[in-house]
C-alpha cells in the first residue's frame, strides 16, 4: 500500500483576534490516498478553505500532526514550505488569480520559473499544460481576452504544470456560470480519471461534489469523516 | 535574467505613473552629473595652472576692483617678472538677439606668455591679431554660438562699457577655459572709449622666470603698491583659480545641499510609487507565494522592480545631461573644450545614484511584500 498524500491527524488551526483565540478547525483527522478526488463541503465559516491552505502549506497548523506529499509540514519554515509548494502542490482559487500582465503561457509557465528548465523547455511544457485544458490555441492571450472558463482553465494548467502530487481547488466553479462551471468540473473528472491525480476541492455547489469520489462535510471546525457511495449521494441530497 | 520580463510586464502595467516616477529619477540624475561634469572641469584648470610661472595681481580686496593701468610698468621693473599684461574684463551682448557674450582686452604682445591656459593658436592667425589693432580672437563655442567664422566682421556692445565695438575675426582661442570668451586688443578699447576714459585693469598676468622666484616677486610686487589708494594682491595663478573656484564651490555647495533635499523627495516619490504598486497587486504578491516564490524571492523581485524604474530613469538623466551639455556649445570628447565634456565618471555616478534610489526606494515595498501572509493578502480587496 502506497503512503497516503495528505495524512491529517488531530490538526487544529486557531486565529488570534486580540486577546481572543477563535478556533477555527477543531482535531481534524483525515487520510487522503493517492488518486483520491475529495470534496469538502460546509456552510460558509465552517473552515473549509482554512483546511485547504494547511494542505497547501499556506498556513501552519496551531496543533496536530500534518503530513503532505511526505512532507511533514507542520514545523516546516516559510522558506521551507514555499520551496515545497512549487513542487508538490497546484492551487486553483475561485478568482483564477491569473496575473493580468502576463498572457496565458506566461501565466502557466509561471511556477516553471522557479525551476532548472531552459526557456524552451518551460515553453513547451506551458504549451502542453494549457493543450491539456483545451487552451492551446489561446497560448497568447492575457486573462481579460479569456471568458471566466477560460480563465480557469488557464488557472487548472498552471496548478498542474509541475505535474504535483496533489491539486487543490477553492470553489473552483463559484464564480462561473452553469456552462463554464460543467468544462470545468468535467476537466477535474478527467485529471482524476485519466492521470490519476490526487484532488480536493472545496465547494458550497452539490453538483460540483458529485464530481468527487468521497464527499466530507465540514461543521463549525468538526469534520465528519468523509463518506461515499450512497452515503455521499445523502450527503449531496441534504445539500441540495 | 528569467524574472526579466516578469519585471518588465509589472512595471509598464501603469505606463504614466512610471514614467513620471522615471523622470523624477532623471531629474536628479541630471543635477548629480551637471554637478560632477562642472567640477571635474575645474580640477582640470587649476591641476594644468599648478605646472605654469604665472602670477595673477589683482586689486586687493576683489579682482572685480580695477588698477590703473600704469601699474604695469612698475611690475615689469621687478626682477624676475619675465612679461607681463592687463586683463580689463569686458561684458557685453552681440548678435540680433543681444546674447550676452564676456570677453577680455589684453596686450596682444605677451599673450601667449601670460595666458591662463596654454595656447595653441596657428601662428599666421596670432600674427594676424598682434598685426591689427581692431581685430579679435574668439573661442570656439562663441564662434559657433553666432555662426562666425575668420574674416567676419563682428560687432561686440559693450555694457560696462558703453561703446560698440566692430572687430575683424582673425582666429580662435585654443584655451579651454577661454572657449567662450573673445579677446581684443586693450589700445582698441582705450581708443574706442576715448581721451581720458581709461579702461582699468581687473589683473596683471605675469610670468615668472622660475617657481623659486615667485613668492619674492609676489612679496615685491604687493609692497610696491601698499599704502596707495589701490592695493594689490599677488598670487600664484593656482591659488588665483582656486579662489574662482571656490566662488563656484559655495554655489555648488548650495546646489548640492539642494540635490541632497531633491534625492529624498525623489526617494520618498519612488518609494510612494511602488508602494502603491505593491498595494494594487497584493492578491497577485500572495499568488507567487502561493506559487512557490519565497519570501526573499518575492522581496527581489519587487527591489528589482524599484532598480528598474529607478536605473531608467537615470539613464534618461544622463543622456539628457550629455545632450544639454553638447547643445550648450560645449564640445564632448577631445579638442579645446574636452574637459567640458560629460565625463564616463559623471555618467557612472549617475547611473550609480539611480541605483542606490532604487534600491532605497524600493526596500520598504519590497520588505512589505515578503511580509504578505498568503491567507491574508489572498482576502485583500483593492
Amino acid at each position: 500500500m502506497t503512503d497516503p498524500v495528505v495524512e491529517m491527524s488531530r490538526v487544529s488551526k486557531s486565529y488570534r483576534r486580540g486577546d481572543r483565540e477563535l478556533p477555527v478547525l477543531k482535531e481534524i483527522s483525515l487520510r487522503i490516498e493517492q488518486g483520491e478526488f475529495l470534496a469538502l463541503m460546509g456552510p460558509s465559516g465552517s473552515g473549509k478553505s482554512t483546511l485547504l491552505n494547511l494542505m497547501a502549506g499556506f498556513d501552519r497548523p496551531t496543533s496536530g500532526r500534518l503530513v503532505v506529499a511526505g512532507r511533514e509540514l507542520t514545523r516546516a519554515t516559510a522558506a521551507e514550505l514555499a520551496r515545497w509548494r512549487a513542487g508538490h502542490v497546484g492551487f486553483v482559487f475561485q478568482l483564477y488569480n491569473l496575473l493580468p500582465v502576463l498572457t496565458a503561457r506566461e501565466n502557466v509557465e509561471l511556477p516553471l520559473l522557479l525551476t532548472g528548465l531552459s526557456r524552451a523547455q518551460r515553453r513547451r511544457r506551458a504549451e502542453t499544460a494549457l493543450a491539456l485544458v483545451a487552451l492551446g490555441d489561446r497560448l497568447d492571450h492575457y486573462p481579460h481576452q479569456l471568458s471566466g472558463g477560460q480563465e480557469q482553465r488557464v488557472a487548472i494548467a498552471r496548478a498542474l504544470v509541475s505535474d504535483p502530487p496533489l491539486l487543490l481547488a477553492d470553489e473552483p466553479t463559484g464564480d462561473l456560470d452553469a456552462e463554464s462551471a460543467a468544462e470545468v468540473l468535467s476537466l477535474l473528472d478527467d485529471l482524476h480519471r485519466e492521470l490519476g491525480k490526487t484532488i480536493v476541492i472545496v465547494t458550497h455547489d452539490p453538483v460540483a461534489a458529485a464530481r468527487a469520489r468521497r464527499v466530507a462535510r465540514l461543521e463549525k471546525g468538526v469534520l465528519s469523516p468523509p463518506v461515499q457511495g450512497e452515503h455521499r449521494d445523502e450527503v449531496l441530497s441534504a445539500a441540495l | 535574467m528569467k524574472f526579466f520580463p516578469l519585471l518588465f510586464k509589472n512595471l509598464l502595467r501603469r505606463r504614466r505613473r512610471a514614467a513620471l516616477t522615471a523622470s523624477s529619477v532623471a531629474v536628479c540624475v541630471f543635477i548629480l552629473v551637471a554637478l560632477v561634469t562642472v567640477t571635474t572641469y575645474m580640477k582640470n584648470i587649476i591641476r594644468e595652472t599648478e605646472s605654469r610661472l604665472i602670477v595673477i595681481t589683482r586689486g586687493r580686496y576683489s579682482f572685480l576692483d580695477p588698477l590703473p593701468y600704469a601699474y604695469r610698468t612698475k611690475i615689469e621693473q621687478v626682477p624676475g617678472v619675465v612679461a607681463t599684461n592687463a586683463v580689463t574684463l569686458i561684458i557685453g551682448t552681440a548678435g540680433d538677439k543681444d546674447e550676452v557674450v564676456n570677453g577680455m582686452a589684453l596686450v596682444p604682445e605677451t599673450y601667449l606668455d601670460t595666458g591662463p591656459q596654454k595656447e595653441e593658436i596657428p601662428p599666421e592667425q596670432f600674427d594676424a591679431f598682434v598685426r591689427d589693432r581692431s581685430a579679435i580672437l574668439v573661442g570656439p563655442v562663441m564662434a559657433r554660438r553666432f555662426g562666425w567664422k575668420i574674416g567676419d566682421t563682428v560687432t561686440i556692445r559693450g555694457s560696462r562699457y558703453p561703446v560698440e565695438l566692430r572687430a575683424r575675426l582673425v582666429g580662435y582661442l585654443t584655451a579651454e577655459i577661454l572657449s567662450d570668451y573673445f579677446a581684443i586688443h586693450r589700445a582698441y578699447l582705450e581708443e574706442a572709449l576715448g581721451p581720458g576714459r581709461e579702461p582699468g585693469v581687473h589683473f596683471f598676468p605675469l610670468k615668472v622666470e622660475s617657481r623659486e622666484a615667485i613668492p619674492r616677486v609676489i612679496g615685491q610686487i604687493d609692497a610696491l603698491f601698499a599704502n596707495s589708494a589701490a592695493e594689490t594682491k599677488s598670487e600664484p595663478q593656482r591659488d588665483f583659480m582656486t579662489s574662482l573656484a571656490s566662488l563656484a564651490r559655495n554655489i555648488r555647495d548650495v546646489v548640492l545641499a539642494m540635490g541632497l533635499v531633491i534625492v529624498l523627495a525623489i526617494v520618498l516619490v519612488v518609494t510612494n510609487s511602488m508602494a502603491i504598486s505593491v498595494r494594487e497587486r497584493t492578491r497577485e504578491m500572495a499568488v507567487l507565494k502561493a506559487l512557490g516564490f519565497t519570501d526573499g524571492r518575492v522581496l527581489s523581485l519587487v527591489l528589482g522592480e524599484a532598480v528598474l524604474l529607478a536605473v531608467s530613469g537615470g539613464v534618461l538623466g544622463g543622456v539628457l545631461a550629455y545632450a544639454v551639455f553638447a547643445s550648450a556649445g560645449v564640445d564632448l570628447g577631445s579638442g579645446p573644450a574636452g574637459h567640458f565634456a560629460v565625463q564616463p565618471l559623471a555618467l557612472a555616478d549617475g547611473l550609480a545614484l539611480s541605483l542606490l534610489i532604487g534600491l532605497a526606494a524600493g526596500s520598504f515595498p519590497a520588505l512589505h511584500a515578503s511580509r504578505l501572509k498568503i491567507v491574508e493578502a489572498l482576502r485583500w480587496v483593492g
